[in-house]
């Protein structure tokens, strides 16, 4: 029960984990860049969402500081100043210098009109009504007192010390004292008012951590998320690679192993005597003669294909005719379309312009795709191929398209985008056990493209299938240059 | 003997008084004549700013300078500030308003206020910015400045009608030797 | 009785020093002292800025003292507002200073200064004079003048006090002490007066004063070092020194300006207790305390100072008073002064005349004893030179003073003002006498105030 269960588990993840195996590998077979690029915004948007609620609890500690803080200061200072006007005022009694008195009393001035700048300061900020009501009322009180004041240092300096104390015990110290609770109740308010700011900032501070730890949270699993993504996308791909070699591995071993098995045991018959006449002897030689030419064959493809990966692989680049390509192709390939007694037809549209490539690998190109149509006509002994000119995909300019038809097994639709990855081999060929190395069109498509020009197909199933070279039409330019310097160009160079 | 002396001192008498008539009426010889020196400043008479005043006589001015005068019309009282000896600016208030030298004006200041007429003495101060701020603190205070130190902060009043710009006025004062 | 009238006029013979009174021996002397007047310049006391430690250590404890009384009457009046200096806020940046301030108050708080005490000013002056004179019985001395203390205090910016504390010697009317012989020292109050100024044009004095009889009397007082000549003419001498005028009223006066324009009008209105009647003689002739009855002494003075004229002064008073002499009828007193005084920074001329009226109840009579003084003075440099003229003519019938009899003659002097606050004086006069030998004398006087 336990082990049925586990296996229906498993068999139900299995679904969504092939899914995400599948998705994963497309997404790494077509740019696990792209995944980086994402990982790379969203990490840009995470660090401008920090940034921007750094910057607005930036703010508002700045204003609490400017608003509470400063104006604590402020108030400090104001009640700093307004008792220098006072004690000022009365060191003017402690001295019959009258230059000394007339100094204090500037003093005294000088202190309040620091006083007055403070009280217009505080009117001009002050928001709330009952601040700005507060702050006019200070300043009516400080104007009360400045003016027993005044009268105090006129007295001072007049000599009558007397008159000068009685008018500030009189009038100096009521009016002093209702200043002094009107800087009390200022100083309250801004107490006040720091601790409600506060109270904001720090509950900002807590959303904004809170939003941060979020935030970095998400960042972070995405991140690792994305980095297991990629890694997972690159071992599959890995894997996938690893299983296409050792299918490679596989085929070409396969494909090695009959004509070494026939050669092996033509060697064993020969060995053994069973060779009696001339006869049995031109036979035996025939085999070993077409398994070695076989063998040949196969390493000479892996080798071409392996030297189309090469970025340093050199190609004789000159003008070519289209149907010079073409008869290089069909000579190549003679033997076996009339092994397989094959029905080629040609057609190339005349005045064809030229081509610039190199002719043995175009024609070794038109020779992959010629095997392949034979491979899989099935039971069609039918082959097609033409040449004509036609616009090239983006419009640039002309090209030679010339295609190879068949009217055989033709491919699958899942297989077709795959078809032209190195060493893979549908399931269905596999099935129908046609032999094959799986670099035919991989290799195509590399000359193709090292030509400066691309391998298209069209096909459908049990209809057959059309591969078309696509090559651009030479520019006189190319022709003019080709005639001067008919060195070999690097493929690259095209 | 007794008779001829008295006759010689009375005769003295009479000389002596001849010659101290003839004092009595000469020219008044405090008077300067008007300085011809154009580099030399006017000096301004200055009272603080809630003072009504702005036009004082001459008579009236020393009346003030020599505490003649203890109260002004509005009832505050004067307050006489004047600047330490050795002030060129003293030097001509006490020459062209008091007509005195140094030691009569104290001695003066002094006599008044022994036989009481003086109710208080002038306020010293050593520099006209002492000055200066002292009218400006004193409702009843009355100096004297440059015209050169004059700010906003005093009021200037005329004498005789003219005030320290225009033509005629009575009061000037040698430039400050530079430090 | 004979009654001495000044010691400056107390003739005594030179002859007993050096012999005859000579010319040329006074000029001589005269050489000698003006010879060696240099040598008597005082340095300037330059009384003015430099402070020395002790005054500012004093100056220091009085500000400590000052803010402390300052604390404690804001205390006394608003108990919390004690408290608020001292929390200040920590952002406050106190100055360094507040601490030792504090501190210093807080040792300096027991002293409990009295911040309403006035501004109290003194100053001092004195004289000492050398005479002689021909008259018989006196001698040639030293003498020790008045040791003059004159006190003001600026009470309010309305109210001010001002007083002479006159330390004298002689025999002579003493207050406060017991009558002495010649040489003790007596104190006398001489003046002593609250003075309010209301304007200009209304001031009044309570207190002991000198009555506002012609020029002299108000401008000098107990203070010879103001006065050009080494005395007090006849007429203006104090009372305890036998003067006939009542030259101290203990009382009210009123006095200002009359709106006049340039003509510079005063007033002077007063009522007081007059004095005691001179005959016999008491001891303070001036009723500083009692009046011997109830009938007050008037005066009442008019003067300008016309703008016109620089230091020009012209006045007339009028004083009247009932006198009670002891075993006789009473006796109405008028006085009546006339002045006309020129005083410039250079010179000075003064010239008082008038008519002291008797008239005792009951009789017709009236006994009028006419007097008079001119002096003049001229400056050059430290030098000034004088010349002095008076007379009176009291009949010798005169119910009050009938001893002054006729008096009059010139005196001759010369001050040299040694420094600001010094002067010497040295000065002859001759006063003839009715039916006496006229007399003449000497004096040499430094007078100073300090």
């Amino acid at each position: 029960m336990v082990r049925q269960n586990q296996r229906a588990i498993r068999r139900t993840l299995a679904g969504p984990a092939a899914l995400l195996d599948r998705v994963l590998a497309l997404a790494s077979r077509y740019s696990s860049s792209l995944l980086l690029l994402m990982v790379f915004l969203v990490v840009i948007v995470v660090g401008l969402l920090v940034i921007r609620d750094l910057h607005t609890t930036n703010v508002e500690a700045q204003k609490m500081y400017a608003g509470s803080v400063l104006g604590l200061h402020r108030i400090g200072e104001l009640q700093y100043q307004t008792q220098e006007t006072r004690r000022s005022t009365f060191y003017a009694l402690t001295t019959n210098d009258s230059n000394l008195q007339v100094e204090y009393a500037d003093q005294s001035r000088e202190a309040d009109r620091r006083v007055n700048e403070g009280i217009v300061e505080y009117v001009r900020q002050a928001r709330m009504p009952h601040e700005i009501e507060l702050g006019k009322r200070l300043q009516r009180d400080w104007t009360a007192y400045l003016s027993v004041r005044n009268e105090v240092l006129a007295s001072i300096l007049e000599g009558s010390t007397k008159d000068a104390v009685t008018l500030d015990l009189s009038g100096g110290v009521p009016s002093f004292e209702r200043v002094r609770q009107d800087l009390e109740e200022i100083k309250r308010l801004y107490d006040e008012q720091a601790s409600e700011r506060l109270t904001n900032v720090v509950a900002a501070s807590r959303r904004f951590a809170i939003r941060l730890i979020g935030v970095l949270a998400f960042t972070l699993l995405f991140a690792s998320a994305s980095v297991w993504a990629i890694q997972r996308s690159k071992m599959l791909g890995a894997i996938q690679l690893a299983a296409l070699q050792m299918e490679f591995v596989a085929s070409v071993s396969h494909e090695l192993r009959t004509p070494l098995a026939v050669i092996s045991s033509a060697a064993d018959n020969i060995v053994d005597g069973l060779v009696r006449g001339k006869e049995d002897l031109n036979r035996y030689g025939s085999v070993l003669r077409n398994q070695s030419r076989q063998m040949t064959e196969l390493v000479d493809q892996i080798l071409l294909f392996a030297s189309t990966k090469d970025r340093n692989s050199r190609y004789l680049i000159r003008p070519l005719q289209v149907s010079q390509i073409i008869q290089s192709a069909l000579n190549n390939t003679a033997e076996l379309v009339h092994e397989t007694s094959f029905l080629v037809e040609s057609h190339i549209e005349p005045d064809l312009p030229c081509i610039m490539g190199d002719l043995s690998a175009l024609s070794q190109c038109l020779q992959n795709l010629i095997v392949n149509a034979v491979k899989y006509s099935g039971a069609s002994r039918w082959l097609g191929i033409s040449a004509r000119l036609g616009d090239s995909a983006d419009r640039a300019g002309q090209e030679i398209q010339i295609a190879v038809q068949d009217r055989g097994l033709g491919i699958d639709r899942a297989d077709t985008p795959h078809i032209f990855e190195p060493f893979y081999r549908s399931a269905a060929v596999t099935a129908a056990q046609i032999h094959g190395t799986g670099l035919g069109l991989p290799l195509a498509k590399s000359i193709a493209e090292a030509m400066g020009g691309r391998l298209s197909v069209v096909s459908e199933l049990s209809v057959g299938s059309v591969f078309t070279l696509h090559l651009p039409a030479a520019k006189v330019q190319e022709l003019g240059t080709a005639a001067v310097s008919p060195e070999p160009h690097s493929a690259t160079d095209i | 003997m007794p008779r001829l002396a008295g006759l010689l001192f009375i005769l003295a008498s009479a000389v002596f008084s001849i010659a101290a008539l003839s004092y009595a009426f000469a020219p008044d010889p405090g008077r300067l004549p008007e300085p011809q020196n154009a580099s030399e400043q006017n000096l301004a008479i200055v009272v603080n700013v809630s003072n009504p005043i702005s036009n004082l006589s001459m008579s009236e001015l020393r009346k003030i300078f020599l505490g003649e005068r203890s109260h002004w019309p509005n009832g505050r009282r004067i307050t006489l500030v004047m600047m330490e000896a050795g002030q060129p600016e003293r030097a001509v208030v006490l020459r062209d308003i008091c007509q005195m030298n140094e030691t009569d004006f104290n001695n003066h200041f002094l006599h008044g206020v022994f036989t009481g007429e003086v109710l208080v003495s002038p306020k010293t101060l050593a520099t006209p910015v002492g000055v200066r701020k002292f009218i400006f603190n004193v409702p009843g205070a009355i100096g004297y400045l440059r015209v050169s130190d004059l700010d906003s902060t005093v009021s200037v009043v005329r004498i005789d009608e003219r005030g320290p710009e225009d033509k005629g006025y009575k009061l000037h004062v040698p430039p400050r030797s530079p430090k | 009785m004979k009654y001495t009238i000044d010691s400056c006029f107390r003739v005594t013979s030179l002859a007993k020093l050096a012999g005859p009174l000579n010319p040329i021996r006074a000029f001589l002397l005269l050489l000698g002292i003006l010879l060696s007047a240099p040598f008597l310049r005082a340095q300037k006391i330059d009384d003015a800025s430099v402070p020395d430690k002790q005054t500012l250590q004093l100056l220091l404890q009085r500000i400590d003292q000052l803010e402390a009384r300052v604390r404690q009457l804001e205390a006394e009046k608003h108990p919390a507002a004690v408290a608020t200096p001292s929390p200040v806020p920590a952002q406050m940046s106190a100055p360094p200073a507040t601490e030792g301030e504090q501190q210093q108050a807080e040792t300096a708080e027991p002293e409990r200064m009295d911040v309403s005490k006035t501004l109290l000013r003194m100053r001092g002056f004195g004289d000492i004079t050398f005479h002689g004179d021909s008259q018989k019985g006196d001698t040639n001395s030293f003498s020790l003048g008045q040791l003059n203390l004159f006190i003001t205090s600026d009470i309010s910016e309305k109210f001010k006090f001002l007083s002479e504390i006159v330390f004298e010697g002689g025999p002579d009317n003493i207050f406060g002490a017991t009558r002495g012989e010649n040489n003790t020292f007596g104190v006398d109050i001489e003046r002593m007066v609250l003075q309010y100024s209301h304007s200009d044009f209304f001031k009044l004095a309570v207190g002991r004063y000198h009555t506002a009889i012609g020029y002299y009397n108000t401008a000098y007082h107990h203070s010879t070092w103001f006065q050009t000549t080494t005395g007090r003419p006849f007429l203006f001498q104090f009372e305890d020194r036998g003067g006939i005028l009542p030259i101290h009223t203990v009382g009210a006066s009123a006095s200002g300006l009359i709106p006049s324009g340039h003509l510079g009008l005063h007033y002077v209105a007063e009522v007081g207790n007059g004095r005691a009647s001179r005959d016999p003689i008491t001891e303070e002739p001036v009723q500083n305390v009692v009046d011997d009855q109830n009938h007050k002494a008037f005066n009442l003075a008019l003067f300008a100072r016309p703008d016109a004229v620089r230091g020009l002064q012209v006045g007339f008073s009028a004083y009247h008073d009932l006198l009670a002499p002891m075993n006789s009828p009473r006796i109405g007193e008028s006085i009546f002064a006339a002045h006309a005084v020129l005083i410039r920074s250079n010179y000075e001329w003064l010239n008082e005349a008038l008519v002291v009226r008797h008239s005792p109840d009951g009789t017709p009579r009236v006994f009028n004893t006419p007097g008079f003084y001119t002096q003049v003075s001229k400056q050059f440099g430290s030098y000034r030179p004088y010349f002095r003229y008076q007379y009176v003519n009291a009949s010798n019938t005169e119910p009050i003073f009938p001893d002054v009899g006729l008096r009059h003659g010139p005196s001759f002097g010369i001050r040299y003002d040694a420094s600001e606050t010094v002067a010497v004086k040295l000065q002859y006069d001759y006063t003839a006498l009715r039916a006496q030998p006229g007399v003449s004398a000497l004096a040499l006087q430094v007078g100073f105030t300090f």
